[in-house]
């Protein structure tokens, strides 16, 4: 009985979370202003003017490109880390959870510090040295846009297929070797094409978070007058306000991401590329011999722009009380993190909030992620497909989308959230539901169901016994779960910036809102605040977790 | 000459950890199918393992013919070593055809496109798969994918082919019918193997020599009959064939007194009297009688009285376990037609010829 | 500066002001509370303990001031504000509305067609803060039914890093191709000071205008302090931009000066109003009182903005008798924004 009632709420929180917003928004985007009945007409107006439709090709133009790069630039650094003795491996995966959790609009941030065309400080150096006009870089391009997003999504790939490489059998390419196979033929004629679905699903993924990035193209791409669809979206929510046609022109979006997902899903289900892997055969790795340590420098490039440069320079800004005048001695103080944490109670009051509605964020989307889960893989329940879309389906709609949606069903009655905690609250636990629920769902499909029918023979009813004998058992899987929810959620801004009202700001909402007029000591210590706390608790979960945490599966 | 010479050969995977290959000897003559048998965990797989190439040795050597190939001091990597193997999971890969798969060591070297054609077609029908040869592997049964893998390690011609348990995940029939397979293979080719298995009836079918091993090192080496009928140690005597192990004391050059009764042996061996020893009889050498028949049925040698505890009908024998003075239980089989109710005494005939002493 | 023609300054800027009341209602409108008020006011403030302002009229380090500034006057009232540009203040403020949401006190934006907008929709409430008494007539009334008052007078002029280069001396010379690659612009799509100026503009010259600057690849950010950023980086040399914020910088010894243009300086009234359905009402009208203070006034001068009382020394060195000016009405900006953020995104592209 108690397992039908918490099987309910579960499924009366899918409804708030994804059906009702979701729903919402299509049913917005038939509305006319001032007028009763419902009509396509923002649909037509939305894909017929040229000015819309431009941001649509530069929004698939980016990210191709990104995907692209992500997956050129990940493929073969994990590679170098899976299969080789490249020196420094450790430091290596660090660095990378390192631009993992760092959000792509932060790094937009400090690389235009690094990179504006006149006042950029490695354009000023190289002017310095050698005399040019000016500068090569210009971070205010699409160029610019597409690298800082291929940065931040260089982990995404690298993940994929990492994960993909060590769960490969040694024997697959043990075989090929004593075929005679030497290490570059087999690497090309084995290794790549058995990761081929973990290299697809790695582009598809960055493919899908480039079309759905808003920070980075806010601040890179108005001073390069290059719209896509995420700065239309939110200009059309500016004056002069249009959700309607927001919400027509948001659709297509969430189609486009259906489809590649739905794509992926197919490619990899194909070639069944299931290896039953065998005890421990040991891997060998490929001696690079005396191209070590040049390995090392190519492996470290990435590193070094994702994070040592950007970071220095979020860093040293911080650290100067007027950014224009530069790091140098005079200039250095800890003004700005005195104003951020003792002075100023907005600030003050963010950092709390982000922590706040993280973690309540995080232990909703575990919560319904384990009950849905847990009935689904035990089958408990009929339409578990259903169920298992229902709670995917957040992935598929881009967060600036999810937040149109949002405002459009929670803000008036009779579910009035907007203006509480609750509508960010719930707005990140819908975000991020997907992750919690496919860590979950891989984590109950590994553990027996026997376990569980074991108690239940004893007497335990159902309930109990998933949290009497599945729950403890899940600890690790629940921890890591809870984990990806509350760090996304921690540094997300496309639904804050919709969401937010001065009593609920957050720390990325107040880093926009720092963002322009010039306030860049403010934002680069803001955005080091953000950071330190997250990689800290990143840090002491790799401690508890293990590698486990940053692997995510496929 | 694909010789193969294993000395004193030596792996620790841990710096502290245990040894798993302790100090190994083998040699493998040319053209000859050497198992390498025991339990999991004695050491057979790393065996291969160091012999394929794949790791290196702490301590010891291996050379096939004059080539020194593996040392503490660097290894020859497999794939210029010309050995082929099979592995566990077969490894055959997803993404290409049954036919690509097998062209696969032919590409790397570089044999022309029309040979490696008729090569492998050749190959193929040996193993009975060319009519599948365009499937992929997802779409081949389990049995169909060993053969695949069997073709491809043998179309290369390699001096050395490397079995690794290529038959523990089939079913009882396709086992047995490919292990036959396997030695008619052998036979038509030549080629020298080293297989490694934990199953004892597949190294009995295709082993020339058996390798028992346990806790990595080799307890004796010899042909199936040799260590069937004249193990030396307790365990190669249990590992092969179902056996009854008597613990007792040496009393004679070829007696051990076990409690109760005492057996003679068929032949001696070199210990001192009063050490610790072990004497073997398979159970369908044990020879029971009522114990009514006998007036005599008392302590003789090689006699002694028990009484049933078990009686188990197995269609083809009848198999008992038997409770004798001093708390051991001895199993014996005979033919069905003979029936001893439980908890009846009978007598047991170990005859002479059928005892022998063995290294603890 | 000297005191005479601070005077005649403040004179002729309100004559313009002033000129938009309508001759009679000033009989109508609401009385300004007494004094006595204010302390009840300041007594219910601190009950309330807070007041929740979004504020586009100046950058941060200025709205901070005011703020501490307050919080010296009104010890135990704590002030939370957002700063950013008046149509993103707006936006939220009109979300914030439309559902029924009331988590603002005070609106300070600087597009005055989005107050016409607030009256329409009664979310204004209408109170006119005693010390407006302290300034002078001409600038008491923005609104005539009081539910606005002026909050801040600004200035939209050309921003230049005098280093580099002449400045354009009129509007119209920006076109001039010496410029290409070095100018900077807000976006009056964000920013109500652009919008202002970009209206005044297009009135003066047509749309032309900026069709004739677009080849010289300005860049467009959002703020109008993303000008000042802009030009004291070194990105670029010459934009529309600020006076206040610019002097400020000049003064800290940054390389930027102000020039005001032959063809018209723009000037902004930028209001400030108390919501009708404020969470702290008695604190958002002792806010709003505060700014005819003499405090607040010298917050402004040091600023570099335009003192709102008379008894307060300027120190921008401006003198609106002086220079040539305009102003773009109310009811203009209303129609006015909207039209030229179109445009706007046509020409270009963002």
């Amino acid at each position: 009985m108690a397992s039908k009632l918490i099987f309910v709420l579960a499924l009366a929180a899918l409804a708030i979370m994804v059906v009702l917003p979701l729903g919402w928004l299509f049913y917005t985007s038939l509305q006319i202003p001032d007028a009763a009945q419902l009509s396509f007409a923002n649909y037509v107006e939305a894909f017929t003017k040229s000015i819309y439709l431009g941001p649509i090709g530069n929004s698939l133009i980016v990210a191709t490109c990104v995907a692209t790069i992500a997956v050129a630039v990940g493929t073969p650094l994990a590679w170098l880390l899976a299969r080789t003795d490249v020196p420094g491996r450790g430091a290596l995966r660090a660095l990378i959870v390192a631009a993992f959790v760092t959000p792509s609009f932060l790094g937009a941030q400090a690389w235009m510090l690094l990179a504006a065309p006149n006042s950029g400080w490695l354009n000023k150096i190289w002017v310095a040295l050698t005399h040019a006009e000016h500068g090569p870089l210009n971070i205010y391009s699409l160029a610019g846009a597409i690298f800082v997003m291929a940065l931040y999504n260089i982990p995404y790939t690298f993940t994929f297929v990492y994960g993909a490489l060590e769960l490969m059998p040694a024997e697959m390419e043990n075989a090929a070797s004593i075929l005679g196979a030497r290490s570059l033929r087999r690497t090309l004629s084995i290794t790549l094409p058995l990761a081929l679905p973990a290299i697809i699903a790695g582009f598809i993924m960055s493919f899908l978070e480039a079309l759905a990035e808003f920070g980075t193209p806010a601040f890179l791409l108005i001073p390069a007058r290059q719209q896509v669809v995420t700065t239309q979206l939110y200009l059309f929510f500016q004056f002069p306000q249009r959700i309607e046609l927001a919400a027509a022109y948001a659709m297509p979006l969430i189609l486009v991401t259906a489809l590649l997902l739905f794509l992926q899903r197919r490619l990899i289900g194909r070639r069944r590329f299931t290896m039953i892997g065998t005890k421990g055969e040991r891997r060998r790795l490929t001696p690079l011999g005396r191209w070590r340590w040049a390995a090392l420098g190519a492996a470290l490039i990435p590193s070094l722009v994702a994070v040592f440069l950007p970071y220095t320079a979020l860093l040293l800004t911080s650290l100067s009380r007027a950014w224009g005048l530069g790091p140098v001695p005079g200039n250095l103080t800890f003004y700005w993190y005195r104003w951020a944490l003792v002075d100023n109670a907005t600030t003050q009051s963010a950092i709390v909030h982000s922590f706040t509605y993280g973690f309540a964020a995080a232990t909703i989307a575990l919560a319904i992620a384990v009950t849905i889960a847990f009935a689904v893989t035990r089958k408990l329940v009929p339409a578990g497909e259903l169920l298992t879309f229902i709670c995917m389906a957040p992935f598929v709609v881009p967060g600036i989308i999810l937040a149109i949606g949002f405002y459009s069903a929670y803000s008036h009655k009779p579910l009035l959230l907007y203006g509480t905690a609750w509508i960010l609250i719930i707005a990140f636990a819908t975000r991020f539901l997907p992750i919690a629920y496919s860590n979950m769902t891989s984590a109950l499909q590994t553990l027996s169901v026997d376990l569980e029918n074991a108690a239940r023979t004893l007497g335990a009813g159902r309930v109990r016994s998933l949290f009497t004998v599945t729950v403890p058992l899940l600890r690790s899987a629940m921890l890591s779960g809870w984990l990806l929810v509350f760090i996304p959620a921690l540094r997300e801004l496309s639904c804050a910036i919709f969401l937010f009202t001065p009593r609920t700001a957050v720390m990325t909402t107040v880093i926009f809102d720092f963002s322009d007029a010039g306030n860049f000591e403010a934002v680069a210590t803001m955005g080091i605040l953000i950071m330190a706390i997250t990689l800290a608790i990143v840090g002491v979960s790799y401690r508890l977790l293990g590698r486990s945490l940053v692997e995510q599966p496929a | 000459m694909a010789r193969i010479v294993i000395e004193r050969l030596r792996k620790r995977f841990a710096q502290t950890g245990p040894l798993a290959v302790d100090s190994v000897d083998l040699t493998v003559a040319d053209g000859e199918v050497m198992a390498l048998l025991g339990p999991s965990g004695c050491g057979k797989t790393t065996t291969l393992s160091l012999l394929a190439g794949f790791l290196r040795p702490d301590e010891g050597e291996i050379r096939v013919g004059e080539r020194l190939l593996s040392s503490p001091a660097g290894v020859v990597p497999p794939e210029d070593r010309h050995m082929s193997m099979i592995f566990q999971s077969y490894a055959i890969w997803p993404h290409k055809t049954v036919f690509e798969n097998v062209a696969y060591g032919l590409h790397v070297r570089r044999v022309p496109r029309r040979e490696i054609v008729s090569r492998v077609e050749e190959v193929l029908d040996a193993v009975q798969m060319k009519h599948l040869a365009q499937r992929y592997p997802a779409e081949l049964s389990g049995g169909q994918q060993q053969r695949v893998a069997l073709a491809r390690a043998i179309v290369v011609r390699p001096d050395i082919l490397l079995l690794d348990e290529p038959l523990s995940n089939l079913d009882a029939n396709l086992r047995e019918q490919m292990r036959f397979e396997i030695r008619r293979l052998h036979d038509a080719t030549g080629i020298t193997m080293v297989y490694v298995t934990h199953d004892q009836a597949e190294a009995m079918v295709t082993a020339d020599r058996i390798a028992i091993m346990n806790g990595g090192r080799v307890e004796q080496v010899g042909t199936p009959a040799e260590i069937y009928e004249r193990p030396r140690t307790a365990f190669a005597a249990s590992f092969i064939g179902r056996m009854n192990v008597l613990e007792g004391t040496l009393v004679g050059v070829d007696t051990v007194a076990c409690s109760g009764f005492v057996v003679r042996a068929a032949a001696g061996v070199s210990l001192d009297t009063g050490a610790k020893a072990v004497v073997c009889i398979r159970p369908q050498h044990i020879v029971l009688g009522s114990v009514n028949g006998t007036p005599s049925a008392a302590s003789a040698t090689n006699r002694v009285v028990g009484r049933i505890t078990r009686q188990t009908y197995l269609g083809e024998i009848r198999d008992y376990l038997i409770e004798v003075p001093g708390g051991m239980q001895l199993r014996a089989v005979t033919s069905p037609s003979l029936q001893h109710e439980i908890g009846s005494e009978v007598t047991l005939e170990l005859p002479i010829e059928h005892c022998r002493i063995v290294e603890l | 500066m000297p005191q005479a023609s601070r005077g005649r300054f403040l004179t002729i800027a309100g004559g313009a002001v002033a000129g938009l009341a309508i001759p009679g209602i000033v009989d109508g409108a609401p009385q300004a509370p007494s004094e006595s008020e204010v302390a009840k006011l300041y007594a219910g403030a601190k009950k309330e303990g807070l007041v929740s302002w979004s504020v586009a009229h100046y950058p941060q380090e200025t709205a901070e001031k005011v703020r501490d500034a307050f919080k010296a006057k009104y010890p135990g009232v704590d002030v939370e504000f957002v700063r950013q540009t008046a149509q993103v203040i707006y936006q939220r403020l009109s979300q914030d509305l439309k559902a029924n949401v009331h988590q603002l006190d005070v609106f300070c934006s600087t597009d005055e067609a989005h107050y016409v907008e607030l009256k329409k929709l009664n979310a204004l409430a209408q109170f006119v803060p005693v010390d407006r008494n302290m300034i002078p007539t001409q600038f008491r009334i923005l609104d005539p039914d009081g539910y606005y008052q002026l909050g801040t007078l600004a200035l939209v002029l050309v921003n230049y890093n005098p280093s580099k280069l002449q400045p354009a001396k009129r509007w119209q010379q920006l076109s001039d191709p010496r410029f290409k690659g070095q100018i900077t612009f807000g976006h009056p799509a964000f920013s109500g000071y652009v919008g202002n100026w970009v209206v005044a503009m297009n009135d003066k010259y047509g749309w032309d205008y900026f069709r004739s600057i677009a080849p010289n690849q300005p860049k467009i950010n959002r703020s109008i302090y993303d000008t000042v950023t802009d030009i004291i980086g070194g990105e670029r040399t010459i934009g529309a931009g600020p006076d206040s914020l610019s002097l400020e910088k000049k003064a800290a010894g940054n390389r930027i000066d102000v020039y005001y243009p032959d063809d018209d300086t723009i000037l902004v009234t930028a209001p400030i109003a108390v919501m009708r359905e404020a969470p702290h009402p008695n604190a958002a009208r002792l806010f709003e009182n505060f700014f005819y203070s003499r405090e607040y006034s010298q917050v402004l001068a040091k600023t570099y903005n335009f003192p709102l009382r008379a008894d307060v020394p300027s120190a921008n060195g401006a003198s609106l008798d002086k220079i040539r000016w305009t102003r773009v009405k109310v009811d203009r900006l209303l129609t006015g924004i909207p039209e030229v953020v179109a445009k706007w995104r046509e020409t270009f592209g963002v």
